[in-house]
């Protein structure tokens, strides 16, 4: 921290009202597989530091890698602050006390070969379940890191951490069918505890490419949609949009005045979870070393929140929630989501009279203008309740508002994705467009 | 630091391609009247990549100093060695190696615009848009350069400087009335100088463009979904080329099976298509996938990947080149020193026909035109696709008319080609905003001239 709070006096002696300084460094090893083959197995380490000041009520910001100019970096931080615009907002957040969260770091660490071991268990147990499986690609990553924050407001943190990471992607190839693109994967604080999943997670890849062959479209309906946790993981990068104050506040989310009010069914309740310990998208404090907390952010259906960083939450006259990602163009994002449970899938299945499971969705959806369109990627038809065929060439199309408002169930059991373990979400009356009949 | 990797390069047994990387970018963000965003950043390192009995060990450092480039070396050995199961067999790779010193031609080298020029032409245009006023409810303006300086040695004889310059801009306008919102953007990026990023549109007309899009598309109907024709401008005939056709041809993708695999030399698409994928573009030569260097340190190639519906050729780096006995075509690319390089597109394009775009547009009696990106697609490996279109009108009786909003369109790409029965003798490199994704961003570009085809439209039952 010595380094840092040189910095920090650097840039105050140099002009700047207030300072900041953020220094990441990370060690990471890579072994990765493509073309169903062990390709690169790659270890180095990095540091970066972000360097925040205000001078006046003027920000600047700079972000460097290079220790040996880091000076010159703090001295055009401020250059830039003077060049910038006044703003009554901006200003760092005064220190407050932080709860470290437990469990983000292990202390095992793998050898290169160990690593390697896992990856080529992911690779062939996907391979060995069907010989139609094709692994385009396949990563497994353990990376220790360690943040340290330190203003001159007096916000002083340090956060060590750990994190395993893999995903395997490819498809399946029948002749000349070739199923849809299909990935799995999983991320973990401990090495042991998280490649524990690798075979698990192979022939869960495994299965859903091969089931996808055969795929053929449906008619043109209005039906269910049975959410994957992947899709659901695809809604919530809209609702991150929808929810930031500076999107409410910049008059691009139609979430904008609704606090209080329902914006989605009475069915969804969704909050973020920061503080669970153990996982790798817990956090004890945000961007701005403001301390994380749990979030309530629709309860039936009902807006109860925006996340807020230092500079939205001063220009609504609120508390900062402990969201802001940092960085030079930040912008309050969701940690962790959780939704409420409300039924058991085989049940959400079986509501189902007409309509498609959507194990990816290809798409798009306008966060601004809440049209939602794409293909349905590894998906099945279901018919009373029943998988039919797997599904190709059939979109799904609505608008964001209406499949909020149409959420008819939430399951209780939940998968992995890239942000968390999330459910299932059915979802009522969307038009679903094919190209031909079935 | 050329001579540092020269000489460890020259100590080292084996297949060994060092890269040192210099990265300088600035970001200006202008939103609702005040600059949100004022930032700069700077990374550098050296990457290194050694071949060993069939695998790759790879390692980096920020550090500039010969102890520290020789330690990551070692590490980068010391990776390949630590694999159990490689081929076991080392490669000849096919190389074209470069040398000499290679940059970017810039009309005004933005390095040497000063920042209140930058910041001025951002604030200017955001203003113009928000005083529009009426419906328009939101603005922003965005800047964005890097400055990149490379040098690369290779075991293969690459010894190669490479300076590279490349810029983004954005202009997003959100129209509300009631309870309905829109937007509409103006993207574009180029290769080369300040002069360069402007070179098809004045600053002085997106502010228009960027709020008419918004506005007119407020109270636009949502289309009927199904199969329809369409004529597709530039921006979405490069989207397809790059999205939908051209990550099937990148060779590593077709080795893992990708569609294409085994139709070298097959029927793909009409007779009227051919495409390329080019590292510079003689129509454009400040399309933003530019490239003199790739990142093993290659001379790229132009690839013909389609020739009159033709499949010709694949993507390729040095090491599926030398699979595939083919030439190298160049398209190796990696985002930052501490990333490894993977094949990548670079200015993908169909080249002109004969058409006329107001014949395409006259001698159709119902359809669609369609134009720009939206908000996101994808495409996948049996060369399926869906994409938000960001502007569409009706064509009714041969002539556009109203607007519409909502439109995504999907298909089988090669379907599409193969359905095309037009092909204008215009042409427009428009995809250069943004990154492409593969594991890490890569600046591309991408486009062609209007065509007229068939695919699906998604849209209301």
């Amino acid at each position: 921290m010595k380094e840092l709070e040189r910095l920090v006096a650097l840039a105050c002696a140099e002009g700047a009202t207030e300072a900041e300084i953020t220094r990441s460094r990370s060690h990471r090893k890579t072994v990765f597989f493509e073309k169903n083959a062990l390709k690169s197995l790659k270890s180095d380490s990095g540091a970066q530091y972000g360097i925040r000041v205000i001078a006046g009520t003027r920000a600047g910001y700079v972000s460097s890698n290079d220790a040996a100019s880091i000076r010159d970096s703090v001295k055009e931080a401020v250059s830039i602050a003077r060049a910038s615009e006044e703003d009554p907002y901006n200003g760092l957040p005064a220190p407050e006390d932080v709860t470290m969260v437990d469990g983000l770091s292990d202390s095992g660490e793998p050898s290169l070969a160990e690593i390697e071991e896992a990856a080529r268990s992911l690779v062939e147990t996907a391979r060995a379940y069907d010989s139609r499986v094709s692994v385009d690609s396949a990563s497994v990553e353990f990376r220790r890191s360690a943040v340290n924050i330190l203003s001159s407001k007096g916000v002083s943190l340090s956060q060590e951490r750990s994190s395993v990471f893999y995903f395997i992607m490819g498809m399946a190839i029948e002749g000349s069918d070739i199923s849809s693109f299909d990935y799995t994967g999983d991320a973990g604080v401990g090495w042991r505890k998280t490649v524990g999943g690798v075979k698990d997670h192979a022939l869960r890849f495994g299965r859903a490419v091969v089931e996808s062959l055969g795929a053929k479209p449906v008619a043109r309906c209005r039906g269910y949609a049975l959410m994957s946790p992947d899709t659901v993981e695809e809604m919530l990068s809209t609702l991150d949009f929808l929810l930031s104050a500076k999107n409410v506040q910049e008059r691009r989310s139609s979430f904008a005045g609704k606090l209080g009010r329902p914006v989605a069914s009475e069915v969804l309740t969704l909050k973020d979870e920061p503080r669970i310990p153990g996982l790798p998208w817990s956090a004890s404090f945000d961007g701005e070393g403001v301390p994380t907390r749990a979030l309530a952010l629709i309860e039936a259906g009902v807006l109860k929140s925006y996340l807020h960083d230092t500079y939205t939450a001063r220009k609504d006259k609120v508390r900062s929630t402990g969201h802001a990602s940092g960085g030079g163009t930040s912008n309050p994002s969701l940690h962790a989501p959780i939704l409420a449970p409300t039924a058991d899938l085989a049940a959400m299945q079986g509501m189902m009279d007409k309509g498609v499971s959507v194990r990816r969705f290809s798409g798009n959806i306008n966060p601004v203008s809440g049209v939602f369109s794409g293909v349905v990627k590894g998906g099945r038809y279901i018919e009373r309740g029943k998988i039919v065929h797997p599904v190709t060439g059939t979109m799904l199309s609505g608008t964001f508002e209406s499949i909020l408002a149409n959420i008819v169930a939430v399951s209780k059991e939940t998968e992995p994705t890239f942000i968390g373990a999330l459910p299932y979400v059915l979802v009522k009356d969307m038009d679903i467009v094919g190209e031909t009949g079935s | 630091m050329r001579t540092i990797l020269k000489e460890l390069v020259a100590d080292t047994p084996g297949v060994v391609q060092m890269r040192y990387h210099r990265r300088k970018s600035l970001v200006i963000r202008a939103e609702n009247g005040r600059i949100s965003t004022l930032s700069s950043s700077l990374l550098s390192g050296t990457g290194v990549r050694v071949h060993r009995a069939g695998v790759w060990g790879f390692s980096s450092t920020s550090d500039m100093s010969r102890k520290k480039i020789a330690e990551a070396l070692r590490e980068a050995i010391a990776a390949a060695a630590a694999a159990r199961g490689g081929s076991g067999a080392d490669v000849r790779f096919a190389c074209d190696p470069a040398t000499g010193v290679f940059t970017v031609a810039a009309e005004r080298p933005f390095s040497r615009i000063p920042l209140e020029e930058k910041l001025a032409l951002v604030r200017t245009i955001e203003e113009k848009m928000r005083r529009v006023g009426g419906t328009i409810v939101s603005t922003s303006v965005s800047y964005a350069e890097m400055e990149d300086e490379k040098i690369i040695v290779t075991s293969d004889g690459a010894d190669a400087e490479y300076r590279d310059a490349k810029m983004d801009f954005r202009a997003n306008a959100v129209a509300a009335d009631g309870n309905e919102m829109e937007f509409g953007t103006v993207m574009l990026g180029a290769t080369g100088g300040w002069g360069d990023l402007f070179r098809r549109v004045r600053p002085e007309d997106v502010p228009e463009r960027a709020v008419r899009k918004a506005m007119d598309k407020l109270g636009a109907p949502v289309p009927a979904g199904g199969m329809s024709t369409v004529i597709l401008h530039p921006s979405l005939v490069g989207l397809l080329a790059h999205e939908a056709i051209g990550h099937t041809v990148e060779a590593d993708f077709v080795l893992a099976g990708s569609i294409v695999k085994d139709k070298i030399g097959e029927k793909v698409a009409g007779e009227k298509i051919s495409l390329v994928d080019d590292p510079l573009c003689d129509r454009d030569p400040s399309g933003a996938g530019v490239l003199l260097v790739d990142d093993e340190g290659t001379r790229p190639k132009k690839a013909v990947i389609i020739e009159r519906g033709v499949l010709r050729g694949f993507l390729h780096d040095a090491e599926t080149a030398a699979h595939f006995h083919v030439e190298n075509t160049g398209n190796a690319r990696a985002f930052t020193y501490r990333d490894e390089p993977v094949i990548r597109m670079r200015n993908t394009y169909l080249l002109p026909g004969e058409d006329t775009v107001e014949a395409m547009i006259a001698s159709t009696e119902n359809g669609l035109y369609l134009k720009d990106f939206g908000m996101g697609g994808q495409a996948d490996a049996n060369a399926e696709f869906m994409f938000d279109v960001g502007e569409a009108r009706k064509i009714e009786h041969g002539k556009i008319t109203a607007m519409l909003k909502g439109v995504t369109i999907s298909g089988q790409a090669f379907e599409v080609l193969s359905s095309v029965d037009m092909v204008g003798n215009d042409f427009l490199l428009d995809s250069g905003a943004g990154y492409c994704g593969k594991h890490q961003p890569a600046k591309v570009d991408a486009g062609g001239p209007h065509i007229r085809c068939r695919m699906m439209i998604g849209g209301k039952l």
